[in-house]
């Protein structure tokens, strides 16, 4: 008789590998055999692990077709099985598996649009926090002002793609009825996927614009962040761009250097919101 | 340096300014987003019902995941996306 | 107390019919409030942070009880218990003030490996004992009592000794929980191997029983034999009814779910089959007063 770790990890094993060559000797065999019971939970892990990720991925699905996704998918599963009890975290490395696969070469934007894709999935979910407070910005000495670091809204996700991701991802959105053909040759974009309400929006934004708020996310403050981006482009408009960001609730937090703790707070976690302070009952 | 600081010292003065009728509310929008999906919500992939057999597809054998007779299917339906260099990155 | 609790409804779930409430339904269950008693939600689609999910919960809990229904904590795995997945559950429970928290006689995970599915315990010593201290262990950390539903199973273990329905009642003993009688799992595993479900039904500790389930199941044809898959994705049956009744005439009024999670019908189907539980409930009642 197996102890109950010893039945779970074999019954795990055959959930995950159909040619395994455990026998499962105590699953009992009465109206239908062992293997048929088994097969209906192999075929409710494998169903619901690929409904989520086509909850994830349902441009990667309708790129590839139905058919080539679940395949795609089965495969995925046995390799990167679920490590969480909650589906809608499944699937975070679907772009890198993509990216393996012998059969995407010739198609090496499928793994951009999965990037894209799983910023939406998680920006959907992310913390919601109110707007930048300009009250408090005005309270800062202008001695100081250039050592501001800005902490990007949790929901937000920069992404860079040589492909036109999101041109491809509008032309294959259910809702969309234009012409579905994409010219790969207008290039690639930088990305803003942001959630400033409860709706998801995708940004294209500039270059300039993009390498100044990826510095701000990795901390750098705001004189450092204006000069990476002004040392290639004098014109940069720092005026215009922090209005946009600020407004949009793209940039939602900010801390003086030597005090940068609660800006601190959430970006060394996974981008995890400080917890408001809650009663218990 | 000191002309960078002077840079960020200005900018900030002027959103404040601005911010002053505009920015402060969030009403104010620095125009559209390219994209927006208004009202789309997503079904929870969490619950405790079971997938029947009846669709489901005969093979969870190893062999479905080496997904070799699907390269025409996806070209098929990936045609639309043309131009440029399709295998430039890697 | 928050403010939003101040304009929220009770907690407590009243001994009445309810419906699960489905992301596909939220526009319309506000916007309407249908006549139902309270309303249930898998607790894991609320793990985000924010967003919609977490939006459209607090404003159905400005309308109705919630109770919060898990499906993957894995209490029967041997591996420790996910204390993430514990903290996502307890910042959730004190974020809706559900009337009753819930989760399954099963296991999820293995080796750090989730198969997201309620996977089936043998039922022996080791087991029990083994599960009576994870919902001891859940319990202390949650700081509240949870139900444990029965589930619907597809095989058994031939060294098995005790009957799925001591096996419940021995839990609750050990550990005081609650039971969320699930009458479709009851008739799907009934079928499935072949015992009597009325017996289980009288067998189960009346007085742990805090909420009923109820859903649809649909046939597969396995190797010439009928197999009930608990699909969840079709009305209840004549039979699942039939016991029902059985369950309310011995155990009163039970707060009694309406579950359906896949091919989703409109709206007014779920609240006429909530309606048709809560004639049956008050029929009852009426039958003992």
């Amino acid at each position: 008789m197996p102890s109950l770790h010893e039945l779970q990890s074999a019954f795990a094993d055959t959930l995950l590998n159909p040619d395994t060559t455990h026998t499962l000797s105590y699953v009992a065999q009465d109206k239908i055999s062992r293997d048929q019971r088994l097969f209906i939970y192999r075929n409710h892990v494998f169903s619901s692990l690929t409904s989520a990720l086509q909850g994830a991925y349902p441009v990667i699905e309708r790129l590839v077709g139905a058919a080539f996704f679940r395949s795609v998918a089965r495969g995925y599963i046995r390799l990167h099985p679920s490590t969480s009890g909650d589906l809608e975290q499944y699937g975070d490395s679907f772009a890198e598996y993509l990216s393996g696969l012998k059969q995407v070469d010739e198609h090496t934007y499928l793994p951009d649009v999965a990037r894209l894709e799983w910023a939406y999935h998680r920006v959907y979910f992310a913390a919601d926090v109110p707007a930048l407070s300009l009250e408090m910005l005005a309270k800062v000495d202008p001695d100081q002002q250039h050592q501001l670091r800005f902490g990007l809204h949790p929901a937000s996700q920069l992404l860079r793609s040589s492909y036109p991701s999101l041109r491809i991802w509008q032309v294959n959105q259910k809702t969309y009825s234009g012409d579905q053909t994409v010219d790969l040759s207008i290039g690639g974009n930088h990305l803003l996927v942001l959630r400033p309400q409860l709706d998801p929006q995708i940004h294209d934004i500039t270059h300039d614009e993009f390498t100044f708020l990826e510095s701000l996310a990795c901390n750098k403050n705001i004189a450092d962040s204006l000069d990476l981006v002004a040392d290639v482009n004098p014109e940069f408009d720092l005026t215009s761009c922090l209005q946009k960001f600020i407004s949009n609730k793209t940039l939602v937090i900010f801390s003086l250097e030597n005090q940068g703790d609660q800006t601190r707070a959430y970006r060394k976690g996974d981008r995890t919101w400080p917890q408001s302070k809650r009663q218990k009952t | 340096m000191k002309n960078r600081n002077k840079l960020v010292s200005t900018a900030i003065s002027s959103l404040l300014a601005l911010s002053a009728t505009a920015v402060a509310t969030e009403a104010y929008s620095a125009g559209p987003p390219l994209e927006k999906c208004f009202g789309v919500v997503k079904a929870g992939k969490n619950d405790c019902g079971v997938k029947s057999l009846g669709t489901a597809c005969q093979g969870t054998s190893s062999k479905d995941a080496q997904p070799d007779a699907y390269i025409d299917v996806i070209k098929g339906n990936c045609e639309k996306i043309v131009g440029g260099s399709l295998t430039a990155k890697k | 107390m928050t403010t939003e609790s101040i304009e929220r409804p009770p907690a407590q779930i009243p001994a009445q019919a309810g419906i699960g409430l489905r992301a596909e339904h939220y526009k319309e269950v506000i916007g309407s409030q249908p006549p139902i008693g309270w309303l249930e939600v898998h607790s894991e689609n609320y793990f985000g942070q924010g967003g919609k999910p977490l939006h459209y919960l607090e404003q159905a809990r400005q309308l109705y009880p919630i109770s919060l229904h898990g499906v993957g904590l894995s209490i029967g795995s041997t591996d420790p218990l996910n204390k993430a997945h514990l903290d996502h559950l307890n910042r959730l429970i004190h974020r809706i003030e559900p009337g009753l928290v819930s989760e399954h006689l099963s296991w999820s995970s293995v080796d750090g490996k989730y198969f997201n599915d309620l996977l089936p315990l043998p039922y022996t010593e080791e087991a029990l004992k083994h599960f009576s201290t994870r919902v001891h262990q859940v319990q202390d950390i949650l700081q509240q009592q949870i139900l444990i539903e029965n589930p619907s199973s597809y095989l058994s273990y031939s060294h098995s000794t005790i009957a799925e329905w001591d096996f419940m009642n021995a839990i609750v003993e050990n550990t005081a929980c609650g039971i969320l009688l699930d009458v479709n799992n009851v008739y799907v595993s009934a079928v499935n191997h072949g015992f009597d479900a009325r017996h289980y039904l009288r067998a189960i500790t009346a007085d742990a029983v805090q909420e009923i389930h109820l859903a649809g199941f649909t046939i597969d044809i396995i190797g010439g034999q009928d197999i009930l898959i608990d699909t969840h994705n079709k009305p209840i049956c004549d039979e699942v009814w039939a016991l029902y009744q059985v369950a309310i005439e011995r155990l009163g009024a039970i707060p009694s779910l309406i579950e359906w999670d896949s091919d989703l019908p409109p709206l007014d189907f779920l609240v006429e089959e909530a309606s048709r539980a809560q004639t049956i409930m008050d029929e009852c009642h009426a039958l003992v007063a």
